[in-house]
């Protein structure tokens, strides 16, 4: 085995920073966010398409991960550790913005736009349109949705990365799906009808 | 047309999206900072609040075990016998 790459890979640079940021050295941590600040970035995109919203997320994602590093024993992947924490910020935020209820409802073109191809689209533009569909949901449902559709995540990830059993997820995604499923239909009827 | 099939679609294309990526990392240094240096007040009110407290809940303990053991002496007698009798 190559000791040089073995000790360069970032799984060992990330448990040395962790256990000197543990530390309070600041210049550690500073290494741990620039190293992970991608991967949180992509994350949070699912939760805010806001970009200052966004930027804020993953502040804030790094803020909190600091403040219960010590709480971090190493027995996983820190990229790990950070995405349950990255999760359940996105939650909160999700949890907030439904009581200032900052949900935009779904409209005619919304409609229209569900019912075209999606290969004529940019991931960007299909992005934002799954958004919006999610976001008429409750914060639990779309949260399951969010993982299992766009993280691709499996349900045995979605409940290690939640807490939840694995029955739990299966159930709150049928149940998630099914209101989505409500909703979307609603509205693709309001289209047809105005259509007519 | 199925909505739920075609909302899946969608999501399959959603997923590739590349995200913006900011850069953090000085934000969120100059906010760990700021919360190291900021006094914490409410620290030293605690702590205060709670021996104080910790000191009352000793004294009142100790209080009501010398009263007990002041009104159940008289009775001592009556109990041990009642004991013995098998009635307690």
């Amino acid at each position: 085995m190559n000791h040089a790459t073995q000790e360069t890979s970032p799984a060992v640079e990330d448990r040395q920073d962790v256990r000197l940021a543990q530390d309070g050295d600041g210049v550690a941590y500073a290494r741990l966010v620039h190293r992970h600040q991608g991967a949180v970035a992509r994350q949070m995109w699912r939760f805010t398409r806001d970009a200052s919203a966004h930027a804020e997320l993953v502040e804030e994602v790094f803020v909190a991960s600091y403040l219960s590093l010590r709480g971090y024993r190493g027995t996983g992947p820190f990229e790990h550790w950070l995405r349950k924490i990255a999760m359940r910020t996105g939650l909160a935020f999700w949890r907030a913005g439904r009581k200032r209820q900052e949900i935009k409802p779904l409209d005619e073109s919304f409609a229209a736009r569900m019912a075209e191809e999606p290969t004529g689209y940019s991931a960007g533009e299909a992005g934002e349109l799954v958004h919006r569909a999610l976001a008429t949901l409750a914060p639990r449902d779309r949260l399951v949705l969010t993982l299992m559709h766009l993280e691709g995540q499996s349900v045995a990830e979605v409940a290690g990365s939640t807490g939840w059993s694995a029955t739990m997820v299966k159930v709150q995604a049928w149940r998630a799906r099914a209101r989505l499923k409500k909703a979307l239909e609603q509205i693709a009827e309001f289209g047809s009808r105005g259509a007519e | 047309m199925d909505m739920m099939r075609q909302f899946d679609r969608w999501a399959e294309r959603a997923r590739w999206e590349a995200a913006p990526t900011p850069d953090v990392s000085a934000c969120v240094l100059r906010r760990l900072q700021g919360a190291q240096q900021a006094p914490a007040p409410a620290n030293g009110w605690f702590v205060g609040f709670a021996a104080a407290t910790a000191a009352a809940a000793l004294i009142c303990a100790w209080v009501g075990y010398v009263a007990w053991i002041e009104l159940a002496e008289p009775w001592q007698g009556w109990l041990h016998e009642l004991s013995g009798w098998g009635v307690l």
